[in-house]
């Protein structure tokens, strides 16, 4: 069943400058969907949009967003807040580096449940993500934490509010690779085990050909093709396309003489 | 000539806290071939950088150079940045920024200007480029601007530190052909540092493995890679997304890297020896990871 379905989704920047010119995309319930593309070509961007978190100085122009048959997003503008949360590239720093991990899941946890038993829940999260001790982690400050554990904190935080879709925004750039393969295990189990759609944005091919169900190629603010990760990896149509996939290597991308393809 | 670092141990003292960075680590960069130097973060790798880009002191061991001489002594070793713009300086116009090697080894202003300009074309950049300063520049030109900085003067070794990782996968692969392009045309030796296999694939001749200080692994790059004995070097390697749907994944089953360079725990009688030999050029920290 489709979960989420974007349409015309427009974003201006700066002296109304397009930045990105009528995305669309869908995301099945317990499917990944890979937006992949370079700096610059608005997947971040994107991804804020869809929960009204853009900066200021950059607006959403127009787009519909319906999320589980409920349109939340209308002329670009949040009209209620979708059941959707998300999780940023560099965790260390999206967390609060004044407050202890336990204190932080305290307060979202009183937040979302009013609820005065939060320490038993926020155990039982932290352990849902693979934190073995979640006791030792809740009474440590962020910065005492590896990136990865720190990942895996603001996943348990993410899923605290039993989101229908998860948007990750890079996720594990920055991570070692074997952490990185840990943390990608987590949002696959996830997926399956709550039945939530992941929208992943990401600009690593092997990343996206490993995690992503269906991928959104963009450039330059543009869907330059939508399809299966086996079409997109092994019959792509777009040049954009096989320009990514020649530099990462994967012989179905053409040769790149060099030219920025278009 | 061959830039030898022996037995290489850094401790670093912050606080009357001691942390030890290299556990007596040994490395040899030659020109012509390109070593790469693979770990995690916390493997000590950038530390071996600046030990043999001269930046660090080492607290114990010694760094050497071998072999007949082929440029002038104090320009042997350069060096290119993760961060290119960064690594620029950002009041200097890239001219300055290229010549400035040349100038430091008084080579005479017409030489220096007809070889900022041999190497500007070498590695692609446009020439109206060099009135520009660092800010006006992409990542990718950027980072053109500090290969020709760093090979303008001829040195012997260029330590590469995660030269792409800042850059978009399609820069990132013009960037690494123009490395291989270059150092066949200069005969440049490279220390690669990184933590991406991909990167280091491209590259490499040699490769050491490193973790938590120590070299767990070093060899041709082919054996390293197509058939590692060591199990962090099998862990490292299988964590990589590889980039095709079709391929099954091993890394989606990696787990947390082992507490200690040896398997066995350091338990076994090896650990603590060394590297052992187990093909031609091919060692491993402790010979139980043949077991495996």
């Amino acid at each position: 069943m489709t979960l989420l379905a974007v349409d015309g989704l427009s974003i201006d920047g700066p002296g109304g400058r397009h930045i990105v010119r009528d995305f669309a995309i869908d995301v099945e319930e317990g499917e990944v969907v890979g937006v992949v593309g370079e700096s610059g070509s608005g997947k971040t961007l994107t991804a804020l949009s869809l929960l009204g978190l853009l900066p200021s100085g950059v607006r959403a122009a127009s787009g519909e967003a319906h999320l589980g048959g409920v349109r939340y997003l209308h002329k670009g503008r949040i009209q209620e807040r979708p059941h959707a949360t998300m999780i940023f590239q560099n965790p260390t720093a999206a967390l609060n580096p004044t407050m202890r991990i336990g204190a932080q899941l305290k307060r979202l946890l009183v937040f979302l449940e009013k609820r005065h038993d939060w320490r038993t829940r926020a155990e039982a999260l932290l352990d849902s993500v693979g934190i073995d001790e979640p006791r030792a982690v809740m009474s440590r400050y962020p910065h005492q934490l590896s990136g990865g554990m720190n990942q895996r904190v603001m996943i348990a935080m993410a899923l605290a509010a039993e989101p229908r879709l998860l948007i990750a925004d890079e996720p594990t750039t920055g991570l070692d690779v074997t952490v990185q393969a840990q943390i990608l295990d987590l949002i696959r189990v996830t997926v399956t085990t709550r039945g939530i759609g992941v929208l992943f944005v990401s600009h690593d091919m092997g990343v996206i050909a490993q995690t992503c169900h269906r991928v959104a190629v963009m450039y330059d603010g543009e869907v330059r093709e939508f399809a299966g990760v086996d079409e997109i990896f092994h019959a792509p149509r777009a040049d954009y396309t096989r320009t990514l996939l020649a530099a990462a290597g994967q012989p179905s991308g053409r040769v790149d003489d060099g030219t920025p393809a278009r | 000539m061959e830039l030898r670092l022996d037995d290489i141990t850094v401790v670093y003292r912050r606080r009357g806290v001691e942390t030890r960075a290299v556990w007596g680590v040994s490395l040899r960069a030659r020109r012509g071939e390109t070593l790469a130097l693979v770990g995690e973060s916390g493997s000590g790798k950038t530390t071996m950088a600046k030990v043999a880009a001269g930046l660090q002191k080492a607290t114990t061991g010694a760094v050497s150079w071998q072999g007949p001489a082929t440029g002038p002594a104090g320009q042997r070793v350069q060096m290119v940045f993760q961060h290119p713009v960064q690594s620029l300086n950002p009041l200097w116009r890239v001219d300055r920024s290229v010549r400035e090697p040349l100038r430091r080894a008084g080579v005479p202003q017409r030489e220096a200007t007809r070889r900022v300009t041999e190497m500007t074309g070498r590695v692609g950049l446009d020439p109206a480029l060099l009135d520009r300063y660092p800010g006006e520049l992409s990542g990718g030109q950027a980072q053109r601007v500090a290969i020709a900085r760093a090979l303008v003067g001829g040195p012997e070794i260029v330590i590469l530190d995660e030269p792409t990782a800042s850059l978009d996968q399609t820069v990132r692969a013009r960037i690494l052909a123009l490395l291989a392009d270059l150092q066949s045309s200069t005969g440049a030796g490279y220390l690669l540092i990184s933590h991406d296999i991909s990167t280091v694939r491209r590259l490499a001749t040699r490769i050491a493995v490193m973790y938590r200080g120590r070299i767990v692994e070093t060899g041709p790059a082919s054996m390293i890679l197509d058939a590692p004995r060591h199990p962090y070097t099998s862990a490292l390697i299988a964590a990589v997304p590889v980039a095709d749907p079709r391929v099954p994944w091993e890394g989606r089953r990696a787990r947390a890297a082992p507490e200690s360079p040896c398997p066995a725990g350091g338990q076994c009688e090896e650990h603590g020896q060394g590297l052992h030999a187990v093909g031609t050029d091919h060692l491993v920290a402790c010979t139980s990871a043949t077991i495996h």
